[in-house]
């Protein structure tokens, strides 16, 4: 296991799109780094150029503290398990899993004893004879990381794996995956755009957004320090409710919420404020603190239900409360709600995070 | 959804329509080379009597034995070479990165255009000025048919090679395979209908080529491919049909046998061709 370090890596492509721009990162020796972001943000371009499949425009790759940025891809000892997992077609999976191994023209006691411990660990024994058509999409997946973890690489690159997989495998495959690098322990670097798996398997996660890394923390503090509004918005599930706010004196108003501005917090005259939907939770008309909001959807997700509505009347924004099934809600209700967790404050113009406050004591109107 | 009865009889009506139009000149000809009776006669007259006499005949005039042997030489040797070169030349056009591959790409296609009638006669000059040794030789017709099939046969495979999934070649890569050991055990294994779509329609090409032998063996008439031989069974006046018709059948008959053998992959080559490309 090796570590990874990525210094000013940029890609320009013909045409004068830079798809990753300036990034620096460095993922530690055994650490599981998960890149994380929407469609188009550049995360398996930098993925790629990791595995040597695209060039670098500007910018370096260090390997255990070695340059690689030039290194063919087939010299660099890196792993990558792709999204449609690549499995050569005409091979059988012992085939497959023994590829490398012959490409490297390691011995055939070798090569019988790796793949036999690979495929022991994996549970591939019964499939060795198969072909990648006569496997199920988890049995496919499997043969896939079995492909990358039966060289030793120094590090494995993941793109998308689970993607292909359906909900109920899908979940499946990533205990199996956190547990396999537990066992492991190979340096990781991890793509997806599902936030889930960025936060249940990453030791840390780097939140890309149009070429950039926005924030690299571990999911915890992704998830509760956001450093803009971008993160906010992206991590989680559902998304943070982000509405404009007017700066009112020492706080900020934002339709029935009025909410005290963090210490030291650099304003103008608006911000965005942010809050979790689990941070929303039902209260009587009588609470101080209570805002009232007319219900436009109601999902039910069995032990908890998500409750749209919109804050600031017509024109406002639409927001959502992550509240317990218990009780009935229907659309049109009338409920009252108070904001129990953090308000995070973000930038109007920017998005940068200026600063968190406390739940709200006491709303504006009724 | 299920077709109804009337959309299967019409269905079929098509299709026997659209065969027997295909097979009627067929019939003609098998027709016309067991005729028997003297004198001219139609492609579709009811032989009055049988006789393979017509056969016997031709393959003696035309001096088959020798043209036959000829054409399986050449057709080998181009099958060979532009396979050979349209699988290379394909995987580069396709999956390899190199500076001015559109660019070379476009010249390529320009074998498609230019037709033969059009270089055959500079070619013979020039041959004749620059490579006199090859004059009249296996190896010229070959080299010449080679050159001019190999634009489409590299337009055919680069056509099956875009169509394998990118990742594959990348995991080849970065299992540590190189481009020639990529090509050999990941990339042509699945291209197998592909290529013998491919060396079925050379074969057919070069077995049928007229113009380019008939030019370049000039010097040397015992070199001649089957379809030129069969130029002796038509003379100024007159012409020998049913030793005409029943030298075409000998001709043909190599190629029918090796569209039977390779039937199934041919439909399959084309129809992957067809969808992937």
């Amino acid at each position: 296991m090796k570590a990874i370090r990525i210094q000013g890596v940029t890609k320009r492509f013909a045409g004068g799109v830079t798809a990753v721009d300036a990034v620096d990162l460095e993922v530690e020796a055994g650490e599981f780094m998960v890149l994380v972001g929407p469609s188009g943000c550049g995360k398996t371009t930098l993925l790629r150029m990791l595995a040597g499949l695209e060039t670098v425009s500007d910018g370096c790759i260090l390997l255990d503290g070695n340059d690689i940025t030039h290194v063919h891809a087939r010299r660099r000892d890196i792993a990558m398990v792709f999204q449609d997992y690549a499995l050569y077609p005409q091979m059988t999976v012992e085939a497959n899993l023994s590829f490398a191994l012959r490409m490297r023209k390691l011995s055939k006691e070798d090569i019988r004893s790796r793949v036999t411990d690979v495929a022991a660990t994996l549970e591939l024994e019964p499939l060795l004879d198969r072909r990648p058509h006569a496997l199920s999409g988890g049995q496919r997946q499997r043969v896939a990381l079995g492909r990358a973890i039966v060289r030793e690489p120094a590090a494995f690159l993941m793109d998308e794996p689970l993607s292909n997989l359906d909900a109920k495998l899908r979940g499946t495959m990533r205990s199996e995956l956190a547990r396999l690098h537990a066992r492991l322990n190979v340096t990781t670097v991890y793509v997806t755009h599902d936030q889930v798996e960025a936060m249940t398997l990453g030791g840390r996660v780097a939140v890309m957004s149009e070429g950039r890394v926005q924030q690299c923390g571990t999911p915890r503090e992704v998830y509760e320090r956001p450093a803009n509004a971008f993160v906010a918005a992206f991590m989680g599930s559902p998304p943070m409710n982000l509405v404009t706010a007017r700066i009112d004196g020492d706080t900020a108003v934002a339709g029935p919420l009025r909410v005290a501005l963090p210490r030291d917090a650099a304003v103008e005259e608006t911000v965005t404020l942010g809050v979790r939907p689990n941070a929303l939770q039902l209260a009587s008309e009588s609470d101080p603190a209570a805002f009232a909001a007319v219900v436009d959807v109601v999902e039910e997700l069995g032990d908890e239900r998500l409750v749209g509505f919109r804050v600031g009347g017509e024109s406002g924004t639409d927001a959502t409360a992550k509240l317990p099934s218990a009780g009935e809600i229907r659309i049109g209700d009338r409920i009252h709600l108070t904001v129990v967790g953090d308000v995070h404050f973000f930038a109007a113009d920017t998005g940068t995070a200026l600063g968190v406050a406390p739940p709200v004591r006491h709303a504006a109107t009724k | 959804m299920t077709p109804s009865r009337t959309e299967r009889l019409a269905t079929h009506g098509v299709l026997l329509l659209f065969a027997a139009l295909a097979v009627a000149p067929l019939v003609g000809i098998v027709l016309t080379a067991l005729n028997g009776t003297a004198g001219p006669v139609s492609g579709f007259a009811w032989p009055e009597t049988l006789t393979f006499d017509n056969v016997s005949r031709a393959w003696d005039a035309a001096n088959l034995s020798s043209a036959l042997v000829s054409s399986a030489l050449v057709s080998a040797g181009v099958v060979a070479l532009t396979v050979t070169l349209s699988v290379l030349a394909g995987y580069a056009f396709a999956l390899l990165d190199f500076r001015g591959r559109n660019v070379l790409f476009g010249v390529l296609l320009l074998g498609f255009v230019v037709p033969s009638e059009a270089v055959v006669i500079p070619l013979y000059y020039d041959v004749r000025a620059y490579t006199p040794f090859l004059d009249g030789t296996y190896a010229l017709l070959i080299l010449a048919e080679t050159a001019r099939f190999v634009a489409f046969g590299a337009f055919w495979m680069r056509a099956f090679f875009g169509a394998i999934p990118r990742s594959l070649v990348d995991a080849a890569m970065l299992d540590g395979a190189g481009p020639w050991r990529t090509l050999w055990r990941v990339a042509l294994p699945p291209a197998k209908p592909a290529i013998v779509t491919l060396v079925v329609i050379i074969f057919l090409w070069s077995w049928n080529e007229f113009l380019l032998p008939l030019v370049l063996f000039a010097a040397t008439p015992e070199n001649v491919t089957a379809p030129v031989s069969l130029a002796v069974l038509t003379g100024r006046n007159t012409t020998d049909v049913t030793g005409l018709a029943a030298g075409s059948l000998m001709i043909a008959l190599p190629v029918v046998l090796l569209y039977a053998f390779f039937q199934r992959q041919l439909i399959r080559g084309v129809l992957s061709g067809a969808v992937k490309g």
